[in-house]
């Protein structure tokens, strides 16, 4: 996982690499779930991710309530038709930005 | 006595033929003295003929041959008479049969008409309640979101994993805290125990005087080796909670971690099940509706059928009026025959002749103008497309 601030605009950029599951919850945390005050905006790619689950599913939701839940600015990029439909099922076109 | 063209035409023959002869010798042979001898033998011939046949007697005068024409003119008649009784009754046998065919025929479309409404009534059934129950598209839209509440159930209990994790991940930092202090308090305890090792042996250098400071040290050094050993198993404790922790940290975030690929071929099962049935609904319901067409269709012909066997109605008429016409005529012929038998067989006078004649005439008279107002009355109803029958 590839993780880079854009200091300029406050945007943290999540560049997820093949599996975006349990085994990278600690990363995920560190990068941006930890203490300190969140970004303004969030972009996860997952341009790279061939498996998720439903703790990726749980990550993003922790993040969105990190974010400011309802006030949050994340968007969720270059998710291959699969992912997509996945997070639609799981009703997360209505909570996150899916481009 | 006296000469008709006919009788001249038809009696003495032997007159004709004398002066055929005599006009093919006066044509073919021209003596002076023919014309003269042709002339005396032409009047024996004419006069001789005249006498052999004497002129025919005048019709009404010889009832004698009269027999033959009467009998014939009786045979007509009662030929006629029995004919036109056979017409009549065969005609009223038809009547008979139409009345109870058309009777059958229309019972028999009544029924019809009656299942004819009948399907349509149940038709009408079958699709108010699939309008109105529960349609298989309903469940699947309701299976579709108790999919959806199910993804979301994993969801949120992925989430509420992923903070427990998180959770025993901060309390794991403060375990490791605890460690480095534990180190701590074994460097102090070895410090004090080492401390206590060096007041023994001042004590032991004191000599006497030292003896009790020497129990005091001892007793120090027992502390710091209690105090060792209670570090040791405050240490194993810590470290088979921190076991534990890691432990529950796996079993949770199996919990955590669920395939979500089940729930997503299910949804995409569902999806194709709605389209399917969409689709069938669709297509039952047009078939339903070509079935309610053809249902009324078959209503409105049974009851054009019915309509058209109103004809049994006209048909009757035409039949009744055609016996009245064949039993008039039988009264018609037997006058006329009559009347033609006496003028053709009996002796009357002129003035009796000409009346009777006069008399069969009038009577055909009459009989044609009884048809021709017949034909003209009211009762008669030439199309069937005159009455109408409504069936529903």
């Amino acid at each position: 996982m590839i993780v880079h601030h854009d200091p300029e605009l406050d945007c943290l950029t999540l560049q997820l690499g093949e599996r975006f599951d349990f085994s990278i919850h600690r990363d995920f945390h560190d990068a941006c779930l930890g203490a300190g005050k969140p970004a303004r905006s969030y972009v996860i790619d997952l341009g790279e991710v061939a498996g998720m689950d439903s703790s990726a599913l749980g990550m993003l939701l922790l993040l969105r309530e990190h974010a400011g839940a309802d006030r949050a600015d994340i968007r969720i990029v270059n998710a291959s038709g699969e992912l997509r439909s996945t997070l639609r099922v799981a009703g997360f076109d209505k909570l996150f930005v899916l481009h | 006595m006296s000469f008709t063209p006919a009788s001249l035409f038809r009696r003495p023959l032997a007159g004709w033929i004398a002066s055929v002869v005599a006009l093919l010798l006066s044509l073919l042979w021209h003596p002076a003295w023919l014309a003269p001898l042709l002339v005396l033998a032409l009047t024996a011939a004419w006069f001789f003929a005249m006498r052999a046949e004497p002129p025919a007697a005048p019709v009404a005068a010889a009832p004698a041959s009269s027999e033959p024409v009467r009998e014939a003119l009786e045979d007509v008649r009662s030929a006629l008479v029995d004919e036109l009784g056979h017409a009549t009754r065969e005609l009223h046998q038809g009547l008979d049969l139409l009345r109870d065919a058309v009777s059958e025929l229309g019972g028999g479309f009544d029924g019809l008409s009656n299942k004819t409404a009948l399907q349509q009534s149940l038709l009408k059934q079958i699709i108010d309640v699939q309008d109105g129950g529960v349609s298989v598209q309903d469940f699947a839209a309701r299976t579709g979101d108790l999919l959806e509440h199910f993804v979301g159930m994993i969801v949120q209990m992925s989430r509420e994993s992923l903070r427990i994790v998180y959770r025993i991940d901060g309390m794991a930092k403060e375990m490791d805290a605890v460690f480095g202090l534990l180190r701590n308090v074994n460097t102090i305890a070895e410090e004090t125990n080492l401390l206590a090792l060096n007041a023994a042996i001042e004590a032991a250098r004191a000599g006497e005087s030292g003896r009790g400071f020497a129990v005091v040290a001892g007793e120090i050094r027992n502390l710091a080796s209690n105090s060792n050993q209670l570090n040791e198993r405050i240490g194993g404790h810590v470290e088979r909670a921190r076991t534990a922790m890691e432990q529950l940290r796996g079993l949770i975030g199996a919990m955590a971690s669920q395939d979500l690929n089940v729930a997503l071929s299910a949804k995409g099962g569902i999806d194709a099940m709605t389209a399917h049935v969409t689709e069938s609904d669709a297509r039952s319901s047009k078939v339903a509706d070509q079935v309610v067409e053809i249902s009324r269709g078959l209503g409105s012909d049974v009851s054009t059928t019915v309509r058209s066997l109103q004809f049994e109605d006209i048909l009757r008429q035409l039949i009744t009026q055609t016996r009245t016409r064949l039993t008039e005529l039988q009264d018609v012929t037997t006058e006329c025959t009559r009347d033609i038998e006496e003028l053709a067989c009996t002796a009357l006078e002129a003035d009796a002749l000409a009346e009777r004649s006069q008399r069969v005439r009038s009577r055909l008279a009459i009989q044609r103008e009884k048809a021709r107002l017949r034909s003209r009355g009211p009762a008669l109803q030439n199309s069937m497309d005159a009455g109408e029958i409504e069936l529903f």
